[in-house]
């Protein structure tokens, strides 16, 4: 007889796992989905069967000689009342048989509806309180389908066992199928179970996140192919098919006759009513087995021959032992308990998270933004509150009372909601009750009306709130500080710790002027007794112009699409702003002043509203004149009139007309509008966008028009200007905005007062941008521990601290530079400007430094001076040809080649281990000519000083145990250049090194 | 050994996918589904792999795929009745003459489709990367938002074959000193479809496998211990002092993906030295050529999406503004043995019906007209009144009033032409025009994706072509 470990090795070989999300829809054959798990390969998905293929697929499983589970999410079975009702014995053939008596799924529910309008549940479905019974108007195409469509003709299939019918009549069926369900089957896993299914980026990270548990904790691989297909379908069912999977499993592995004749003694206790729990029982309710054991009771009068054998001789199952512990039982126990259908909820719901996904996709469309259907709006809490014609539509506290749940749940004969597109699904329904039972949770301020677009004198009018009073803690008086105390006292958040020095010194370090700090420099730091060190080091950092203007060139690069090369040069269709740019950073002009010589340009910064102008004929949406007004809205407004180019916008109030009317004050001859390319016959009168700012007139030649327009948008009147601008550098300092995306300001911010009171401080200060990041870097805000950024789509509302960023492009290529001593060299195609006017940036740079009187030469050359390079490119610095206001920060595959073995890395590395071993790194390897203490020198020779000073260098700390055990290993004795190598690139692409914290 | 594969692939297989997830997750664009339409994305596919085969700068069809009346040099002749420099032969079709110089892919038209009548977009004066980007993206640059290139979007839409393979691979085209890489960079981008979908690039197929190796001078062991030495210390402690790990573990999964793929089975696919020297023979050449035999290994391996350029070069390759006769014979060459072998070889492996092979060019050439016929743009060749050099002798001027496609494989016809052409100046095509839109929607049918396919970006729908009014040319299809 083989040992049990045996047994389970080729128990594992031969079974094949099914999962299959049900339709009772006609159009089945896209709406099943059924997912496969062959063993040891990965989990696939297909909606290629209908009813009749499911069941050919499942009777042809029997014969490849394999075993397989298949699990199926609809009702096997009907409630024991509803039988007795229509006079039907309480079997599940004579279940069978009454359905087949009727020719459809709506033949049988109206038969059902003439006898009683009650439709009973199951005692499963009692058991676990679902809403739904199998006759429901939201399953019972499911339940009459699968009875009669598939399992029907599966009960004439010799090697299918239904179960838990045939558990005991085909104890050796190579194949079995059961029901199951999802959600049951993620809360029994205790994973996520709301908020999967939607189209919104929260519900995909949650697919997401699911697909990932079912790799990680269920060892189920899914083909790309069907991950993909998972997360893309919003309604969750692909997905759905990949969670049973796990069901299969589970159920695969649990005798089920073996685990109730086991626990036959309770049996025998009052089981006579399949409907509610009979007092005899009143000792299992609770537990995972007793519900298990209940469910399978329920169910048991249906059975083709008994399920529970009472006689005890019954084949010892071979797996016998390994569930006497109770894990075991527990984990077995899923297999039937997923047979109760239905979670219910009784924690508190989250709004944001599980009710608005539902809201939004079935309920928005009819009654919200404008639309009222029936009369009821749902934007606002008080309008859903006060309902439409049918009276309110939801009673707080009382799902049960809610004229909305009454039409979710089918329990309306007459009407259902929603009554196009796909209802909701019991899970749905669940949080919802849940959510109205809580007591209608709203977040103040949301709606699903449209946030007013409009641009309205109060939407850009400044505002300087009051300041809260100082708190007695003296190191919470920065009003950044003063403005968040109320909010977190309100979010219910403790006031974040501050970081220590090192790390706060790494931070605004690279924050400010984009460099790793010298070790040196953090030692100073770190020893300082001064009780305004903080503020010192920040103040420190923003005198030094060259490194400040250099690391902000990057941030500007992007949203103004200064490209030393690109697209347009070639036939003079573009122009750099790289030596106007520099010279604005370093002197740290007005930000009022820079926007104006951007808009009305000075020697040097046409190249802004110029654009990007290609040989031949362009779309009118992509006239150059309508590049700047594209590109003046989104940089200096934060406002969207891309859209708006080619028509009336779909995303924001902007008409045609608007946009047409902001290029007009760019153009030399009136333009004609267009709309989606095609000419209208209707000429733009020019005007900025917000009317209250004051008229262009348009008979004044360009110019003149063009300076009006720089005037009014730069004017104090304009706080959109301020706010735009603080905001971005908010979400430059914070990794988010206090209004997300920077780039749509429309929207609401976390803290209006905190916005508005930096906007307006910016502008009192006379629009010195240094004077709002000095702000920023000296609050406690800032200086408070981080946050680690959330997985996409799981952000958390609440502000709690900077959120750790990833490096730039460019400051990593400068860290590695600080690291290894290696920076770009320079060069002809950095001086010399070619014929097109593309290159010569480093010339441009240098000539602004020389005007200053400052040495241009000694100095390492920065990243962002340096053209772009596959290792740039692949880390994100963006090719400049569209407006760019937050990198993409996501580690690709691509990326990672590069940095595994790219030439620009492994050169850069290999000629940073030769310095570091030849002690060259004195000279080389550190900005200003601060150099690396006495360690350095020794550092060729002995590897621990070496491992020392590149830890302090890279990381602003010495290396741990387990660090320096590793490493000195990879190093070498004595050290050599390919282990100093190896070294730098792993602490190169340690996230520690690669992020800013 | 094969058992160590298995398991090598598999553990391969979902550090992969979780990587491709996080990237899907990442706010990256979603596709957005069209109200008229079930379910756009999906259609039942007749290929699992496309091959773009690319001829850069302008390919003649009179001098190729469609041939007219060929007028032999004479010093002193007039141009204008000049419509071929090269005598016609037969191919193994009946009704299908090619040019004389592409013998090999004459005798095996017989396994695909020729489109005679495409017509490249309008945009004006002629820039080919302009029209390049147009063909690659199906839109007219400048875009508000950064288009994505036809293969980015087809490995977003469908992911990796195989998951040791990148979904996009750019074979053939170096940036450096080229007077129109910025233009070239402007399109072979994943666009705002996000950097994972991008270009994997090999310049030069001859070193193709230096991109899947450890950095020069480094062992596989050495290179296996650093990244295990990593791995050890990268997972210990914490990132952020709260919050999530989010940013750690796609770091480090990132890191694992490209490590897998440079110690993988799949990088063999690569390495062209482990090819037989009669491959040689047939494959080399060129560049071109050897992109080639690199793309037959690529597709056996599991390739989702190929493209392989004659490599553009302003005034090189095919862009012919001179000599155009001499040099499109070298071309011709360059191509013929090649192409034919790919096809060949790929239907020998029974990979062709999957396969669908495209060769295509931006736009076509003329002796006489630069543009289309009805719309011409300022001349940008010199044409002589009479030709007395040979070097003024061939098709100098930008032609947009048709171009010749070849489909080979993936459910296409076999043996079949598309459209027609006049047989006199201009030859442009006078039946069934097939637009950028329409070619890119066949495309797409072929590999299963709608032409309406959209995805979401700065909240607006972007269809995979233009506006999503592609329609799929149903008669190409077997």
């Amino acid at each position: 007889m083989p040992d049990a470990r045996q047994h389970d090795a080729r128990h594992a070989r031969d079974l094949v796992l099914h999962g299959v999300d049900f339709s009772g829809s006609r159009s089945a054959r896209r709406k099943i989905w059924a997912a496969t798990l062959e063993p040891g390969s990965a989990a696939s998905t297909a909606n290629d069967v209908d009813h009749a293929g499911l069941v050919r697929r499942i009777a042809g499983s029997a014969d490849d000689g394999r075993r397989h589970a298949w699990v199926i999410d609809a009702p096997f079975t009907l409630a024991a009342a509803q039988l007795d009702a229509h006079g039907v014995d309480r079997t599940w053939r004579a279940t069978l048989g009454w359905l087949r008596s009727f020719d459809s799924p709506r033949d049988w529910r109206r038969a059902c509806r003439k006898v009683s309008r009650k439709e009973p549940r199951r005692g499963c479905d009692l058991c676990a309180k679902t809403p739904l019974a199998p006759s429901n108007l939201r399953l019972f195409k499911q339940t009459w389908h699968c009875i009669v469509s598939v399992l029907g003709p599966l009960s004439e299939v010799a090697g299918v066992a239904l179960m838990p019918m045939d558990a005991a009549a085909r104890p050796d069926a190579p194949v079995a199928v059961a029901e199951a369900c999802p959600s049951s089957t993620l809360r029994h896993l205790g994973w996520p179970h709301a908020g999967y299914k939607g189209p919104s980026d929260k519900n995909v990270a949650a697919r997401e996140e699911i697909l990932r548990r079912l790799e990680r904790d269920e060892g189920i691989a899914v083909e790309p192919g069907a991950a993909r297909r998972a997360l893309e379908d919003a309604e969750g069912d692909a997905l759905d098919s990949l969670i049973l999977l796990s069901a299969a499993r589970r159920f695969a592995s649990t005798d089920h006759a073996a685990l109730l004749a086991a626990d036959g003694s309770r049996r025998s206790r009052g089981t006579s009513t399949s409907e509610r729990p009979a007092p005899g029982t009143a000792g299992l309710r609770t537990g995972l087995v007793a519900r298990l054991l209940y469910a399978a009771l329920c169910m048991s009068r249906y059975t083709r021959g008994p399920i529970f054998p009472r006689a005890p001789g019954l084949p010892r199952p071979p797996r016998f032992s390994a569930w006497r512990g109770r894990s075991a039982v527990v984990l077995r126990a899923i297999g039937v308990c997923l047979l109760i259908a239905v979670a219910v909820r009784v924690d508190a719901v989250d709004f944001m998270r599980e009710v608005r996904p539902i809201l939004e996709r079935s309920c928005v469309r009819c009654h919200a933004g404008g639309k009222r259907r029936g009369g009821l709006r749902i934007d606002t809490r008080e309008t859903l509150l006060e309902g439409g014609k049918s009276g309110p539509a939801v009673v707080a506290g009382k799902a049960g009372e809610s004229l909305l749940v009454r039409l979710i749940s089918g329990d309306d004969p007459e009407r259902v909601m929603p009554d196009e597109g796909e209802r909701l699904g019991p899970e749905e329904i669940a949080v919802l009750r849940a959510w109205i039972d809580g007591g209608l949770e709203w977040p103040a301020g949301f709606t699903f009306g449209k946030a007013s677009k409009a641009p309205v004198a109060t939407s850009i009018a400044p505002r300087r709130p009051e300041l809260p009073p100082a708190p007695g803690d003296s190191s919470l008086d920065n009003p950044i500080d003063r403005l968040l105390a109320p909010y977190f006292r309100d979010n219910g958040v403790e006031f974040p710790g501050p970081v220590d020095d090192r790390t706060f010194a790494r931070r605004v370090f690279l924050d400010v002027i984009g460099l790793l700090p010298s070790p040196e420099e953090v030692d100073r730091f770190e020893k300082s007794d001064a009780p305004d060190a903080r503020e010192r080091l920040v103040r420190d950092l923003l005198g030094r112009r060259r490194e400040y203007a250099e690391h902000w060139m990057t941030f500007w690069n992007d949203a103004l699409r200064n490209a030393y090369r690109g697209t347009g040069f070639i036939d003079g269709g573009r122009k750099q702003l790289t030596g106007w740019l520099f010279a604005a950073l370093y002197h740290n002009i007005p930000y009022d002043r820079f926007v104006r010589e951007l808009i009305d340009p000075v020697d040097g910064s046409e190249g802004f509203v110029k654009g990007i102008i290609w040989r031949g004929t362009v779309n009118a949406s992509q006239r150059k004149e309508m590049q700047a007004a594209q590109n003046v809205a989104q940089v200096f407004l934060g406002t969207n009139l891309k859209c708006a180019s080619c028509h009336d916008s779909f995303v924001n109030d902007w008409k045609l007309a608007d946009a047409y009317a902001l290029a007009s004050v760019f153009a030399e001859k009136p333009l004609e509008l267009h709309r989606c390319n095609e000419p209208i016959g209707e000429v733009a009168a020019p005007a900025a966008p917000f009317a209250e700012l004051g008229e262009i007139d348009a008979e004044a030649p360009r110019e003149a028009r063009m300076r009006r327009l720089a005037e009014l948008l730069a004017s104090r009147e304009n706080g959109r200007l301020a706010r735009t601008m603080v905001n971005r550098l908010w979400a430059s300092f914070f990794g988010r905005g206090l209004v997300e995306p920077v780039d749509e300001m429309e929207n609401e911010p976390w803290h209006r007062d905190l916005l508005d009171w930096l906007a307006a401080d910016l502008a009192d200060s006379g629009f010195d941008i240094k004077r709002t990041i000095e702000l920023i870097c000296t609050s406690r805000a800032y200086a408070s521990s981080s946050v680690g950024e959330p997985a996409p789509g799981s952000a958390d509302p609440v502000f709690r601290g900077p959120l750790v960023r990833r490096m730039t492009a460019e400051q990593f290529v400068d860290a590695l530079g600080t690291l290894t001593g290696e920076w770009t060299r320079p060069s002809d195609a950095l001086t010399k400007i070619d014929g097109r006017g593309q290159g010569g940036q480093l010339a441009a740079v240098r000539a602004v430094l020389e005007s200053q009187g400052e040495d241009a030469t000694p100095r390492p050359l920065r990243a962002v001076v340096a053209h772009d390079d596959q290792l740039q490119r692949a880390l994100g610095r963006p090719n400049r040809e569209q407006v760019v206001t937050r990198r993409d920060s996501v580690a690709t595959t691509l990326q990672a080649l590069e940095l595994t073995n790219g030439d620009t890395l492994a050169s850069i590395l290999q000629a940073g281990a030769r310095r570091w071993l030849e002690d060259a790194v004195l000279e080389d390897a550190v900005l200003d000519g601060d150099a690396l203490d006495g360690s350095a020198l020794d550092a060729g020779r002995d590897g621990n000083a070496l491992l020392d000073a590149v830890f302090r260098l890279a990381l602003a700390r010495a290396p741990d145990d387990v660090e320096r055990e590793t490493l000195l290993a990879v190093i070498g004795s004595p050290p050599d250049t390919a282990g100093v190598e190896d070294l730098l690139w792993i602490v190169a692409m340690l996230p520690e090194f690669q992020l800013i914290r | 050994m094969s058992h160590d594969r298995h398991v090598d692939r598999r553990t391969f297989l979902k550090t992969a996918s979780v990587a491709t997830l996080s990237a899907l997750a990442a706010g990256a664009p979603r596709p957005v589904r069209s109200s008229d339409e079930e379910s756009p994305a999906r259609l039942e596919p007749t290929a699992d792999t496309l091959v773009v085969l690319w001829m850069a700068g302008g390919m003649a069809h009179t001098e190729t795929f469609d041939p007219k009346r060929h007028v032999p040099f004479e010093k002193g002749m007039d141009p204008e009745p000049v419509l071929s420099t090269f005598p016609s032969i037969p191919t193994a079709v009946d009704g299908i003459r090619f040019s004389e110089g592409l013998e090999r892919l004459a005798s095996v038209i017989d396994r695909g489709t020729l489109i005679r009548s495409y017509v490249a977009g309008d945009l004006g004066k002629i820039l080919h990367s302009r029209h390049q980007y147009h063909w690659h993206t199906g839109y007219e640059p400048p875009q508000t938002v950064a288009a994505p290139h036809i293969g980015a979007v087809i490995a977003r839409t469908l992911g990796k074959r195989d998951p040791a393979v990148p979904a996009f691979i750019d074979i053939g085209q170096r940036y450096e000193g080229n007077g129109e890489a910025e233009e070239l960079k402007a399109f072979q981008t994943a666009g705002f479809l996000g950097s994972e979908y991008g270009p994997f690039r090999v310049p030069d197929p001859r070193s193709a496998v230096q991109s899947v190796r450890p950095p020069a001078g480094m062992t596989l062991d050495r290179f296996r211990e650093r990244y295990r030495a990593l791995r050890k210390l990268a997972t210990r402690g914490v990132v952020g002092e709260h919050g999530s790990d989010y940013q750690r573990e796609s770091l480090l999964r990132s890191l694992e993906n490209a490590y897998r793929l440079l110690s993988s089975p799949a990088a063999k696919a690569f390495d062209l030295t482990l090819e037989p020297e009669e491959s040689y023979k047939t494959y080399d050449t060129g560049p071109f050529g050897l992109g080639c035999l690199l793309t037959r290994r690529l597709v056996e391996a599991g390739a989702r999406f190929i493209e392989v350029t004659t490599e553009y070069v302003p005034f090189l390759g095919w862009d012919t503004h001179d000599n155009g006769h001499t040099r499109l014979r070298d071309m011709k060459r360059l191509i013929d043995a090649p192409v034919a072998q790919l096809v060949l070889d790929l239907e020998e492996r029974g990979l062709l019906d999957r396969t669908l092979i495209v060769l295509a060019s931006e736009f076509s050439r003329d002796m006489m007209i630069e543009g289309r016929p009805e719309k011409k743009v300022p001349d940008q060749v010199f044409v002589p009144k009479t030709v007395d050099e040979l070097k003024f002798y061939g098709m100098h001027r930008h032609f947009t009033g048709a171009a010749s496609v070849l489909l080979f494989g993936g459910g296409v016809k076999k043996g079949f032409a598309y459209g027609r052409t006049a047989d006199e100046r201009p030859c442009k095509a006078i039946e069934h025009p097939v637009r950028i839109e329409d070619l890119h929607a066949t495309i797409y049918r072929a590999m299963g994706i709608s032409p309406r396919l959209a995805y979401e970006v700065e909240k607006r729908p972007f269809y995979v072509t233009r506006d999503g009014v592609g329609r799929p040319i149903d008669e190409v299809f077997a």
